[in-house]
């Protein structure tokens, strides 16, 4: 009985966390201790994802362009989804290029060689889970599917860090919430050998292997996702992450 | 499609068009890549062919269908058929008002009916088909809606949709509802369903056997129940063993029937139920245990019985949270108060509340212990005395460290401090405290309570309220994708330096930055790292300064979009190094970290390997005019880190080997090889 404060409906939002009609398996595919290239084709995007790419295409940017989540990952992108655009490039680029891109927010992050040199979890979302729209194949190595992979998401979602109390009308109660749910496919990764960042997915894990936090974390979702806000108590959820890690590691 | 691309630019006419086969090779293997629009020259957009396999694979608005083609039928159902719910409404009304082709478009898009002719949707066969459509696919096409009077009227329709959807009955004519055969279909596979049974007659809804089937799923319905049939105590019994919430809508009489509140006080959703009694059997002796074991709420029973100590202690027993509603003479009463506070023991939060006790009983060390244990966020209700009692903290956040969130400040630091500690670099080190688990940003900030220099004098260097992580204002706060700087102390030589690290990450700040300014300024102002020479040493003597004022003390060496740093010994280094840290205080235990625990509040990490060569740190410069940028060695002086500066600004590399010439033999072998590039590359 983990305690939720209502503060009364605002009106029902659409559905904003996870992919529905997701074409791919959440999981990430792996063959000899390595992660897979993703596995989706540019023949395989719905139309929205299709026509982007062509627009993405036409704009002629200088390095490699990707796309990734749920625009590329379902046939039919969840309402009020975002756009991922990464920009592998060394060069500059100005994000009035991208004006009129999309109905959708573009999220455009531009990452450097260098930068994805240091970051593995960067590194990994491009060369695993992100289809190239143009530009040159990159050839990135291949991420390792081991501990120091499972150390450094563990690191990134950092749920050492997740604040002991949340308002889910908080403009960051979003990211928390990812980042703990996330949390849950590090955790797949080190139990079973399988990862995901699908919140879905990572919320089914949860719910296998501890159903108090998962279901304090549904509550949240939830919650989010109607645009209500309430008080969310998340020391529990935290403690309960970092118990389970330490019986994994 | 190279070719059709460059087809439809300017200059155009320097390509030739792709022919007919080409187009159709390229839909198939480029799918709904290939727009129909861009990729097919105007000459060919009328090929049947061509428009079939684009709406087959392809992408292709009904717009740009010649009109050629609109009396085409497989085109048009090839048309009709894109689409989740098929799009007939796009298609000339021709088609709309073709029976047979909606009915074979029904077969794959059931939710075209609505946009058939009225014609069409009034045509019983079509209708019927429609109807039985439903629940085929992942949305149930309610047709029944969409098919007019007074065909609507129809009972074979009717009865045929009844049986597939769910509330199919609430588009039944009105005057029918109350249709006998109707009505026990609709009750019969719309049970529990609240917006049918309101769409039912009053009559239904006196029938004691439609209204029994409509609640008997879970309760759901018994609102819209007759008044009559919801002073029937037995339906409100079966509704109650759905939900308890139903007890509102039942008579004043049932809501005082005894049974009805015997079976409600046995009942698991008894909470839900009991404030909806009346009060005169609320309080019927031989429910009120079982009733409270069930967790109604003792708001709920009358003042007398709040204050009764037997009631009490069974209603604290069973949830700590039935103490607020004591009376304040046995709120006062220590016993009872230490069963409320064991929530902790019935595997319940959001049970008691230390604040609720008397000021004498929340100095209780064993009510407060037990009240902390089952709720962490009861510390902030710890009297002063116990905040002052050291040792009673640790005792709780040994147990239990979230409390550390909820005590002030200065309780938290005084027993719950963790120390990283680096290893000795010139005899100094630095160590960081900071208390772990406290997980929070405060002004897109995560800081360490004090990062401390200790020099091998004795001096030392605290730095209060050490911003580590700074995230961009408008990212997710807190998250690892909007860090803008990882800021560190950092020991290199004979000197400190602050050295402010840009993740060089552009985030949306810096891209709406770039939009209202120049490139250049948002370049400045958001992707520069900042490195500042702390004007201290050991001889200095120990002085403590926030990290702001420092800052503003500090002499600026560097900035600029290069990470020209200087390389040493830092608390901690690289991306991660802080949330490393605090994961690992947080308990986590990876094989492999560049920290070691050393102690249960305790890391330590090795110094690194510094750029240094006989306390002279090698730090990057920026002078006026043409090569006066430079990388260079900071000598230590005498006077301090100033003089050590102000030596630097008059003297050339060629003094900075004089110097480092005596320093050699001593040198380590890496370090003979930093110096041996350094000079080889001098002012690059």
């Amino acid at each position: 009985m983990w305690a939720v404060e209502s503060r009364g409906p605002r009106g029902l939002r659409a559905r904003l966390i996870g992919a529905g009609h997701a074409h791919v398996s959440p999981w990430w595919p792996t063959e000899g201790g390595f992660f897979l290239s993703f596995p989706v084709s540019r023949a395989q995007l719905g139309p929205e994802a299709s026509a982007l790419a062509r627009r993405l295409e036409a704009l002629r940017l200088p390095g490699s362009v990707f796309l990734r989540g749920s625009v590329v990952e379902s046939s039919v992108p969840f309402a009020g989804s975002d756009v991922d655009v990464l920009l592998l490039s060394d060069g500059d680029f100005r994000s009035s290029a991208f004006d009129g891109l999309s109905a959708r927010m573009l999220d455009l992050k531009p990452l450097t060689r260098k930068r994805l040199r240091r970051d593995l979890v960067q590194h990994a979302l491009v060369a695993h889970r992100a289809l190239r729209v143009s530009g040159p194949d990159p050839a990135l190595e291949p991420a390792a599917c081991d501990e120091e992979f499972a150390w450094r998401h563990w690191l990134a979602y950092f749920p050492a860090g997740l604040p002991a109390r949340i308002d889910s009308s908080d403009r960051y109660a979003l990211y928390h919430f990812k980042c703990a749910a996330r949390s849950f496919g590090v955790l797949s990764l080190l139990r079973d050998g399988r990862y995901t960042r699908d919140v879905d997915a990572c919320m089914d894990f949860a719910d296998a292997i501890s159903p108090d936090a998962a279901h304090t974390l549904r509550r949240l979702r939830a919650t989010l996702e109607r645009g209500e806000g309430a008080e969310f108590s998340l020391d529990q959820v935290r403690a309960e992450l970092l118990r389970l890690h330490r019986g994994l590691t | 499609m190279t070719k059709s691309c460059g087809a439809t630019q300017p200059g155009a006419d320097r390509f030739s068009y792709p022919s007919r086969d080409e187009i159709l090779a390229a839909i198939r293997e480029q799918k709904s890549l290939f727009d129909f629009e861009r990729d097919v020259p105007p000459s060919l957009r009328a090929d049947r062919d061509i428009v079939l396999a684009a709406f087959a694979d392809a992408t292709i608005e009904f717009r740009h269908v010649p009109t050629t083609l609109h009396s085409d039928r497989e085109v048009m159902l090839a048309a009709a058929k894109c689409g989740f719910g098929g799009n007939l409404e796009a298609l000339p009304d021709v088609w709309k008002d073709d029976a047979a082709f909606v009915t074979e478009l029904m077969r794959d898009k059931p939710g075209c009916f609505e946009h058939a002719s009225e014609r069409v949707r009034s045509l019983r066969e079509v209708a019927l088909a429609a109807v039985a459509t439903v629940g085929k696919g992942v949305v149930e096409w309610d047709n029944l809606r969409h098919v007019p009077p007074p065909l609507n009227r129809d009972r074979e329709l009717l009865t045929t949709a009844l049986r597939g959807h769910l509330q199919a009955y609430v588009h039944v004519p009105e005057d029918l509802r109350a249709d006998p055969e109707l009505l026990a279909l609709a009750a019969e596979h719309s049970k529990g369903n609240s917006l049918v049974f309101e769409a039912m007659p009053a009559s239904a809804r006196d029938d004691r056997e439609i209204v029994l089937k409509m609640v008997s799923r879970d309760g759901g319905g018994f609102e819209h129940a007759s008044e009559r049939l919801r002073d029937d105590k037995e339906l409100l019994l079966v509704a109650l063993a759905g939900r308890g919430r139903v007890l509102q809508y039942a008579s004043a009489r049932l809501r005082a029937d005894p049974e009805v509140a015997r079976v409600v006080a046995a009942s698991k959703d008894c909470s839900a139920a009991f404030a909806y009694l009346d009060p005169a059997v609320r309080s019927a002796p031989d429910m009120v245990a079982q009733a409270l074991a069930n967790h109604a709420d003792l708001k709920d029973f009358s003042e007398a019985l709040r204050d009764d100590e037997a009631t009490v202690r069974i209603a604290v027993a069973a949830w700590g949270r039935n103490y607020e509603a004591a009376s304040d003479r046995l709120k006062a009463v220590r016993e009872i108060a230490l069963l409320a506070a064991q929530d902790h023991t019935r595997g319940i939060t959001w049970g008691f509340d230390l604040s609720w006790a008397p000021e004498s009983l929340r100095a209780d060390k064993e009510i407060a212990r037990n009240a902390v244990l089952s709720e962490d966020s009861n510390a902030k209700h710890l009297p002063q005395v116990l905040l002052q009692d050291h040792a009673f903290l640790r005792e709780l956040v040994a147990a239990n460290d979230r409390v550390l969130e909820h005590l002030p400040a200065e309780a938290a630091r005084a027993v719950a401090l963790a120390r990283i500690v680096t290893g000795a670099h010139h005899g100094r080190r630095i160590v960081a405290a900071a208390v772990p688990a406290t997980g929070s940003v405060y002004d897109n900030q995560r800081k360490v309570e004090t990062l401390t220099v200790e020099d091998p004098s004795g001096s030392t260097l605290r730095v209060t309220s050490m911003p580590v992580l700074t995230y961009e204002k408008d990212g997710p706060v807190g998250s690892y994708l909007s860090v803008r700087y990882v800021v560190n102390v950092v020991l290199c030589g004979a000197f400190v330096f602050l050295v402010e690290e840009n993740t060089g990450d552009k985030t949306s700040t810096y891209r709406w930055a770039v939009d209202r300014t120049s490139e250049e300024e948002a370049i400045r102002t958001h992707l520069w790292h900042h490195v500042y020479l702390v004007p201290w040493s050991g001889a200095d003597g120990s002085v403590t300064d926030s990290f702001d004022s420092l800052r503003g003390r500090s002499l600026l060496l560097y900035e600029g979009r290069t990470a020209r740093l200087p390389i040493g010994v830092s608390a901690f280094p690289g991306w991660n190094g802080y949330t490393e840290a605090m994961s690992l205080l947080g308990g986590s235990a990876p094989r492999q970290s560049k920290y070691a625990t050393t102690g249960p509040r305790e890391l330590t990490i090795a110094a690194a390997e510094a750029h240094e060569v006989g306390g002279a740190a090698r730090v990057y410069v920026q002078g006026e005019g043409e090569g006066r940028s430079v990388w260079r060695w900071l000598i230590p002086h005498a006077e301090g880190p100033r003089a050590a500066l102000a030596i630097l600004g008059r003297t050339t590399h060629a003094d900075d080997w004089r110097w480092l010439q005596g320093q050699v033999e001593g040198a380590t072998p890496a370090q003979r090889g930093l110096l041996a590039t350094h000079f080889a590359g001098v002012g690059r």
